[in-house]
């Protein structure tokens, strides 16, 4: 029985299936944006529970993961703005303090170096090379042309390669 | 050099990512509690206050989630009418194979796009393919586009140079812009090669670059070698020798804004950390990272910090650093810029080269910001969604002004170029950014 009622028993069946389907992805995007594990299922759990609230939104869409991608990008970038001007503020109901997640130091690293790239080559980057969008697809999400969308991809690839490699010579040269 | 795993990566923390679908129903049923109470309050209040009407408050959630907006795909309305949409090439990122060139089209690669020499030199590249095997060539045009001359790119060790710039009849090319697959995977960006012509590509030559302290005057600049870290280059636009300028070891990330004049000065976007923050997560420490501009008008030897809008310099590490294709200057003391606030647009403009900005107009174009460009006489063109406006107040108002003409206007010898970004590959030419002619591209191959 749905806790929400009759009008919601389409999404009582349908929105698990999507979550699991998913959930996993659209945390490993969020991670890739925010370069924070914990505040990406936050914000992924949070677009899921709003989903939730409005199943009508939902069922309306041709693509149910692709407006959760963006209710949890829009979520993450909401924080992250209020998080500035009200630093301190405890969040509640977080599922796991820990930051980084138990991946290899090698991706660890590709996340803290995506973290350095301008917030528009970030997305392009993220939404590409990890959610696989098509380059159409990309510029159609994050509202840009789709020569803005090739551009920054060629431009965060580089910064990515230069700040790794740079990393990758301070490591050997500890080693 | 480390590969960049985006796959692994994905597939790693995608097995880390704990479901816990539990958790959404739980947080769905705090969200409609806490809207209850909210809407209980805001009733209350409004009783206290003699009922004034809060419509659709009641009950309600306070933050309406939002529902996305479809972006509309981009359409560009010319002289002949709605011109096809654009299309994408092809990618497949599983196999590290980063060129988006879709192997048997003649117009193609990342950067498909007429490069003007000046108001009559035009370049076009593109490919001519027979089944897999495909030549790489190049029209080229000395009288605005009323002819055309079909010319084979240059090519060293089976790679063809692409073109990078033009300037007149001086043209410069560079093979391995694109990443190279290892034989036992991954890829990397081998060391680049340069060619020059000083006859429109009839004949080339290789052009090695040359070390300097200080990249000359007058040289244009373009994109370094991908395979380089912290490197300017230039090149001379009479000869096509190339120049590079060595950042000092240590230098922070940075982006060059390569295709302003170069009499306006080498323009960067940086960033730098500011003071450390403690996360509210864990407690620890982190660098809250700060975007700004810097300009050197000695060729690299001394740098002047400038500064962003403060809506842009903030906090670079996350969400809130400027692009750097939408900073713009010609004059190095008119400097331009937008920022984009959900679907509204604002320009920001600065008259003592980026020292202090004021912001300008806003407009809310339905789409994609595509160009800004002030220009030397004083107007200032800005393109969104699918209309051109202009500014002839400093920023402060925008007209509308027509449709939109594609995207990358740019200061070139005589003017000023603007590309088509809807598949038809061709040019818009001015002379003062005010009067604009198409000229179409040739039949390829």
């Amino acid at each position: 029985m749905s806790p929400f009622g009759v009008a919601d028993r389409r999404m009582d069946v349908y929105l698990p299936e999507i979550y699991e389907a998913s959930a996993g992805r659209l945390v490993t995007q969020l991670y890739g944006l925010t370069g924070d594990f914990a505040e990406a299922q936050d914000s992924v759990q949070e677009a899921f529970a709003r989903a939730l609230l409005r199943p009508r939104w939902l069922s309306d869409v041709d693509n149910p993961e692709a407006w959760l991608r963006t209710v949890a990008i829009n979520i993450a970038r909401s924080r992250h703005r209020r998080r500035k001007i009200f630093a301190g503020l405890v969040r509640s109901g977080r599922l796991d303090p820990t930051d980084v997640p138990p991946i290899s130091p090698d991706h660890v690293a590709l996340v803290t170096a995506l973290q350095q790239l301008p917030s528009r080559v970030r997305e392009a980057v993220v939404l590409h090379y990890i959610a696989d969008l098509p380059v159409a697809e990309v510029a159609a999400t994050i509202g840009c042309s789709i020569e803005a969308v090739k551009t920054r991809l060629v431009r965060g690839r580089k910064a990515l390669a230069e700040q790794l490699d740079d990393a990758f010579v301070r490591e050997s040269n500890d080693a | 050099m480390p590969d960049l795993d985006f796959s692994g990566f994905a597939e790693q923390t995608r097995a880390v990512f704990k479901p816990e679908y539990a958790d959404v129903v739980a947080r769905a049923r705090r969200r409609r509690r806490n809207v209850r109470t909210v809407g209980a309050v805001i009733t209350v209040l409004a009783l206290i206050v003699g009922g004034a009407a809060i419509h659709g408050l009641s009950g309600r959630p306070v933050a309406e989630p939002t529902r996305p907006k479809p972006v509309p795909s981009y359409i560009q309305i010319g002289p002949q009418g709605m011109s096809p949409k654009p299309t994408y090439t092809l990618i497949d990122p599983k196999s590290h194979v980063w060129d988006v060139t879709v192997p048997d089209k003649p117009l193609t690669g990342l950067f498909p796009r007429m490069l003007a020499g000046d108001m009559n030199h035009l370049y076009l590249e593109y490919q001519d393919c027979k089944g897999s095997i495909c030549t790489g060539m190049f029209a080229a045009s000395a009288d605005r586009g009323r002819t055309w001359q079909k010319r084979r790119l240059p090519s060293a060790d089976g790679k063809y140079g692409s073109l990078m710039a033009a300037y007149g009849a001086t043209l410069v090319a560079r093979s391995d812009v694109l990443g190279r697959r290892r034989p036992g995977g991954g890829a990397y960006m081998p060391t680049a090669t340069y060619f020059a012509s000083i006859d429109g590509g009839i004949t080339w030559r290789a052009s090695k670059p040359r070390v300097v302290a200080a990249l000359p005057a007058g040289w244009p600049l373009i994109d370094s070698d991908p395979g380089t870290l912290g490197v300017l280059t230039a090149y001379d636009p009479a000869t096509g020798d190339i120049a590079e300028w060595h950042a000092d070891q240590g230098a922070g990330l940075a982006f060059t804004l390569v295709s302003l004049p170069r009499a306006a000065g080498i323009w960067q976007i940086r960033t730098r950390p500011i003071r450390s923050s403690p996360s509210s997560t864990t407690g620890t420490s982190g660098p809250t990272w700060e975007s700004y501009l810097a300009v050197s008008r000695d060729g690299g030897v001394t740098w002047q910090d400038r500064t962003l809008p403060d809506v842009l310099s903030g906090n670079g590490g996350a969400f809130g650093s400027v692009e750097a294709d939408s900073v713009v200057t010609v004059d190095g003391k008119t400097v331009v810029t937008a920022v984009k606030d959900g679907d509204k647009l604002r320009l920001y403009v600065s008259h003592d080269g980026a020292a202090t900005w004021k912001a300008g107009a806003e407009i809310a174009p339905h789409g994609p910001m595509l160009s800004i460009l002030p220009t030397r006489d004083g107007p200032i063109l800005f393109e969104a969604g699918t209309s051109a406006y202009r500014s002839t107040d400093g920023g402060a108002t925008l007209q509308y002004v027509g449709p939109a003409l594609g995207s990358w206007p740019r200061a070139v010898p005589g003017g000023y170029a603007e590309d088509t970004n809807d598949g038809r590959f061709s040019i818009w030419l001015s002379t003062d950014g005010g009067t604009w002619t198409f000229v179409p591209r040739p039949q390829v191959p």
